[in-house]
Order: C-alpha cells, then structure tokens, then sequence
C-alpha cells in the first residue's frame, strides 16, 4: 500500500509571494498623493459647499427684502396671507457628483441593482 | 519607525508628523493586503489613498490604549469591503458577476509578473465570498495568528477557523482542478 501522501498543492511557496509589480518610485511618492488628496477633498468640499451657501444667502436676503416691503406697503390682512406662502428653491443636487457618489448614496439607501434596473427598463 | 513611537508623536500633538509615519511604516504592508482584493494596481492606489484618508480623519478618535496595526488593518478591511461592494453593484449594473469582473481584471493587469498559478490563484480567491476573502488573505497569504485577526475583524477565534477551513477547501479545489 503507498503511503506516500500527496502533496497539498497550496502548500507550494511560490503561491504564497505576490506576483505583482508597481509602477517606479510609487511608495515613495504615495504620501505626496495621500497629501494632495486629502487638501484636494478639504478644498473640494469648501468649493461644492460655496455655492450652496451663496444660493442661501441670496435666498434668505430676497426673502427678508421682499417682506419688509410687502410689510410696509400692504394693508396688515393681506400681509399675513402673502407671507405664509412657500417659497420653493431650485434643486442643484445633481451637479459635481461623481459615479462612486451615485453609487455610494443608493448602497446607502439600500437600493439593489436589481431594484435599479427595474427602474430604469420602465 | 515603531507604533509605540508613532503613537508618542500623535500624543504629543505631532498629528501631521504621525500620519506621515503611519503611511511610511504601513503603506507596502497595506498595500500589498489591498492589492488581493482589487486585482489591478490602479484599484489597490485608490483604495489604499481611500483608506489613508480614512485614518487621517478616525485619527482624532484614535484611542491611544488600542494597537495602531490593529486599528489600521480594521480601517483597510473595511475599506476593502466597501470596494467589493462597490464593485458588485457595478458589475450587476451591467448583468455581470462580481467574480467575473475582478477575473477580467485578472486577466488584463498589466502590473502583473508571476506565472499561470499566480494567476489561477487569484482568480480562485475571487469565488470567495468577501467575509471569507478576507480571513483567507491575512491567514494564507500574511500568515496573521487567529488571534490578530479576531481583533481586526471582531469575530471569534473558532468562526474564522471555520471560515478559513471552507475558504482554503474552496481554493485548493478550484487549484486542484486546473493543475
């Protein structure tokens, strides 16, 4: 009877080493990149956020305009119907956004791409 | 640099200086634990600046008490599994498997240098289910002590024997198959 045991063949070293390369110099210049990344997205946020805040700004100062004038120059009974009004603001969230965003938020939601594509075909 | 040194410059509020050591000291070890996840160089650099910019901001939670290594290897599991869960929804955007998307990437990485067995091997890592990916990549391939692992992932001893034990079968078949 041959009791000679076969060999495992994961227990081959050569499977163990990584048999890949990288581009020249890359570990040395990755901090620089990290660094670069990281103002980049401290910029990019400050730089998405920027006109949003504008927007609001502006918003907020035509709505305060607009009802100190309607509050000087109608008569009171109107002014309360005027003023309780809504107001509706443009929506801009689909602008700068990347596919990993779009991605990240419908992982967020719980949406499948399944769900997705059901959608989509309708 | 040692992690007891990089600690000692983040506690005393060289925070910048202890990123920097952190990505000197870590970056060839995470990069090369990414690097099996993703199947292409490009992947594995956007992850692990992923995951740098990950730790930069967890740095202030840092508690000074917990192991650096083992903190980094949970912030780089994590991000390894949100690129796997990134990538399937991709690929089922385009009624493709997980698998055979990172095969393809297999396939056409041109940062690539090993042999028909390097490659095969990959490929059989990609029929793993990620829990079980990545217990298999930091036993087999980093040789991490169970221990270790169950810091890192928060999941008892025994489970990740099991799970290794499914995963190393489910390799050695695919291997068995082809050579």
């Amino acid at each position: 009877m041959d009791m000679k045991k076969e060999k495992d063949i994961l227990e081959n070293g050569k499977l163990k080493e990584a048999p890949f390369k990288v581009p020249e110099g890359y570990f040395e210049n990755l901090a620089v990149h990290v660094e670069a990344r990281r103002k980049a997205e401290e910029r990019g946020l400050m730089h998405r956020l920027t006109p949003y805040l504008a927007i609001a700004a502006s918003f907020a100062a035509i709505t305060l305009a607009g009802t100190a004038v309607i509050r000087l120059t109608a008569p009171k009974a109107e002014v309360e119907a005027t003023t309780s009004s809504s107001y509706y603001s443009q929506n801009t969230a689909g602008q700068g956004m990347t596919e990993d965003d779009i991605i990240n938020y419908l992982i967020y939601a719980g949406i499948s791409a399944d769900e997705l594509n059901e959608i989509t075909a309708e | 640099m040692s992690d007891n040194e990089i600690i000692a410059l983040y506690n005393g509020g060289q925070t910048e200086k202890a990123f920097n050591a952190i990505i000197d000291s870590y970056s060839e070890r995470l990069y090369w634990h990414v690097r099996r996840f993703t199947c292409s160089h490009e992947d594995a650099d956007d992850l692990l600046q992923d995951i740098f910019i990950k730790v930069w901001k967890a740095l202030p939670s840092f508690r000074s008490d917990s192991q650096l290594f083992t903190w980094l290897y949970r912030i780089a599991t994590n991000e390894a599994l949100n690129f796997i869960r990134k990538n399937r929804f991709k690929a089922s955007l385009k009624a493709e498997s997980l698998e055979s998307l990172l095969d393809r990437k297999v396939d056409e990485d041109t940062y690539f240098d090993g042999d028909e067995m390097q490659r095969e091997i990959q490929k059989a890592i990609n029929t793993l289910p990620a829990k079980q990916k990545q217990v298999f990549l930091l036993r087999y391939f980093d040789e991490m002590p169970y221990e270790q692992i169950s810091e890192i992932l928060g999941t008892s001893v025994g489970s990740l024997k099991a799970s290794y034990h499914h995963a190393y079968f489910k390799v050695k078949a695919y291997m068995e198959a082809r050579f």
